[in-house]
């Protein structure tokens, strides 16, 4: 953090007048670290069928087939550390303009750019961890009305429950009793408010954090921007607690997610890097 | 003021020391709420709650001012240009809807689910809708827009129509410095009208302001200690209500669980949000469903009508009594005292009315 806000403070006044003559903090080199997210149900690699005649190709753990016509999720604050006391947090910020919202990324599948990122101003060093969150929480909703991957018209906002849905997977499945045996399950819900005084908690929050290890140390330097793999299996999502399509294909509130959200952190593993 | 901020932003010690730092070339934070008239646009009153709208996020302007009331007064925010805001939320009835209409009539003449409330002072609540469901101001037209009772339209096409009317384009401009219309500023322009929708000159304020209880009469005086002693466990503060969520008894099955529909929770069944009662005088009809036209009803209600369920609200059956006994000398006086409540500067103030 401070080291960002460092940096903050220089990417200000270099903006500002290159003749100052102010006195400038020492600036620490910085490089970029590349996230890609790598979409798989099972050993396969995710396709999506929009075709509502497409086969039901995946299967779940107790053999129920489906097949997945959208796939996204929203990650935000992205931290890398390192073994020496490494630590590089993601700048986070919130406001109306698309250029005031930072880091906070929607991935969905169908958008292959979407699914690789470029982290930048990552402090030279070696990292050998990735921390992320996964939904937009407090900080991203609190803050009101807000531009870019938030803009509420991308239709991933919750009017009745005012929250940002955190991951959506739908498509088609043989047990569905639905029209078309279409299946949507939308995973959202991020209220963490205190209960009143003699009441037990009763919102559900399903933003998760994710801590995954690289199997090698990275180093960011001259010329070394390494590439790290994420892998995250929908499939896994489904091994939720009670799922079964032939009652659970309308996933629309967030203790109805609760369960796919406890398996997000099953769900994602490191891959594999490039140095 | 109580500002729900990034946390990024201001996080203790070290981040204010880089904002000195920083002060010294950036550009400066303007905040101050300086319109062109002599008056402040917004001022919260001493005596009212913090102000919980994110005023640093959305600094309020007399161009964002008047954009927003543009749009609250505008129906091109519904799907066939017939709806606005102000078609349920009427300024005379301090933006409660009118007595005829107890259920807010959306679109195609679609009968809502709700008496739509009174828009006074939402600066200062935590969050809104009976049921507490959108937890900031910005959030709130977004429910109106959407509803299929009530304006019946997407939020991107209503920033479509925006974007295809030069006029919009460049007040948008003018408030925001931005070329394209997008929903967040359409938005936040709303919220900067519906955060100086601040009522606070009745005469219980002059009250509550000074703490001198010559300003009401004797029937007023008596009203307010009953009020006082039987009404504001729940109703507290000066805007007479704790913001909590509770049952209080009209109903022993509930057709509208609300606020169970926010945390899924049935300990929750037919609970509503402590509604203000400021201007009640104004806001009938009353509860959540709009089903009692007058406030001798409501008092009727709480005296001898309210029913046993559940969740029924535990300051309303104490000591093996249903509801709250008030002879009828007491409801005399508390009807003279919600009087005092009514602010009529507010509802008669040419600065929320159209500048066309």
């Amino acid at each position: 953090m401070a080291m960002a806000a460092g940096l903050f403070v220089m990417a200000a006044c270099e903006k500002k007048d290159n003749t100052d003559t102010t006195p400038q903090i020492a600036q620490e080199p910085t490089g970029n670290f590349m996230v890609e997210f790598e979409h798989k149900v099972g050993d396969r690699a995710l396709t999506l069928d929009l075709d509502t005649a497409a086969p039901m190709k995946y299967q779940t753990t107790n053999g129920q087939g489906f097949n997945v016509s959208s796939f996204g999720y929203f990650v935000s604050e992205i931290k890398l550390s390192g073994p020496n006391g490494e630590l590089f947090e993601d700048e986070v910020n919130v406001g109306p303009a698309a250029e005031d919202v930072q880091g906070y990324y929607h991935i969905q599948h169908q958008i292959p750019g979407s699914r690789m990122l470029s982290l930048s101003n990552v402090p030279y060093g070696t990292y050998d961890q990735i921390t992320f969150t996964l939904g937009v929480n407090e900080t991203g909703i609190e803050a009101g009305a807000a531009g870019g991957v938030l803009d509420p018209t991308n239709g991933w906002f919750w009017n009745w429950n005012a929250g940002y849905i955190g991951l959506i997977l739908e498509g088609r499945a043989a047990e569905a009793e639905s029209e078309g045996q279409r299946y949507e399950i939308h995973v959202g819900g991020w209220k963490d408010i205190a209960p009143a005084e003699g009441e037990s908690q009763k919102f559900v929050n399903n933003i998760k954090t994710i801590t995954l290890n690289f199997d090698a140390p990275l180093i960011v330097g001259e010329n070394l921007q390494p590439m790290s793999h994420i892998i995250l299996d929908a499939g896994k999502l489904l091994d939720a607690s009670g799922h079964d399509f032939k009652t659970r294909f309308s996933v629309h509130a967030p203790k109805a997610g609760q369960p796919y959200a406890n398996q997000i952190p099953l769900a994602f593993s490191y891959g594999h890097s490039h140095q | 003021m109580d500002i729900r901020t990034n946390k990024y932003r201001f996080e203790g010690g070290l981040w204010v020391a880089l904002f000195l730092l920083l002060s010294a070339c950036a550009r400066p934070s303007d905040n101050e709420v300086v319109p062109e008239q002599n008056e402040p646009l917004f001022e919260a009153p001493a005596h009212f709650p913090p102000v919980t709208y994110t005023l640093d996020n959305n600094p309020i302007t007399q161009a964002g001012f008047d954009l927003g009331k543009q749009l609250f007064f505008d129906p091109i925010l519904s799907r066939d240009q017939s709806v606005s805001c102000n078609t349920c939320h009427v300024q005379s009835l301090a933006f409660a809807d009118t007595p005829a209409h107890p259920i807010s009539i959306g679109i195609d003449g679609r009968i809502g689910k709700r008496n739509a409330p009174s828009l006074a002072n939402m600066a200062f609540f935590p969050d809104f809708f009976l049921d507490g469901g959108v937890n900031h101001l910005d959030f709130v037209a977004i429910n109106a827009i959407e509803l299929e009772f009530e304006m019946d339209e997407s939020l991107g096409n209503v920033v479509d129509k925006l974007n295809n009317n030069s006029e919009y384009r460049s007040r948008f401009k003018t408030a925001f410095d931005i070329d394209s219309i997008t929903a967040p500023f359409m938005l936040q322009a709303l919220s900067q009208y519906m955060v100086c929708l601040v009522s606070d000159n009745s005469k219980y304020d002059t009250y509550a302001r000074t703490g001198n209880l010559s300003v009401f009469s004797t029937l007023e005086q008596r009203g307010l200690e009953i009020f006082e002693g039987k009404c504001a466990s729940c109703h507290s503060g000066t805007l007479q209500t704790d913001f909590s969520y509770r049952n209080n008894g009209l109903d022993t099955s509930f057709a509208d669980l609300g606020r169970a529909l926010i945390t899924e929770s049935d300990s929750d069944n037919g609970k509503f949000r402590v509604p203000s009662l400021r201007n009640i005088g104004l806001t009938a009809p009353y509860m959540h469903d709009g089903r009692f036209g007058t406030i001798d009803e409501v008092l009727n209600h709480y005296s001898q009508g309210v029913k046993a369920s559940a969740t029924l609200d535990p300051l309303l059956q104490q000591n093996g009594q249903l509801g709250i006994l008030l002879s009828t000398e007491e409801k005399e006086a508390l009807k003279a005292f919600f009087a005092t409540l009514t602010d009529s500067e507010f509802r008669r103030n040419p600065k929320f009315q159209p500048n066309d």
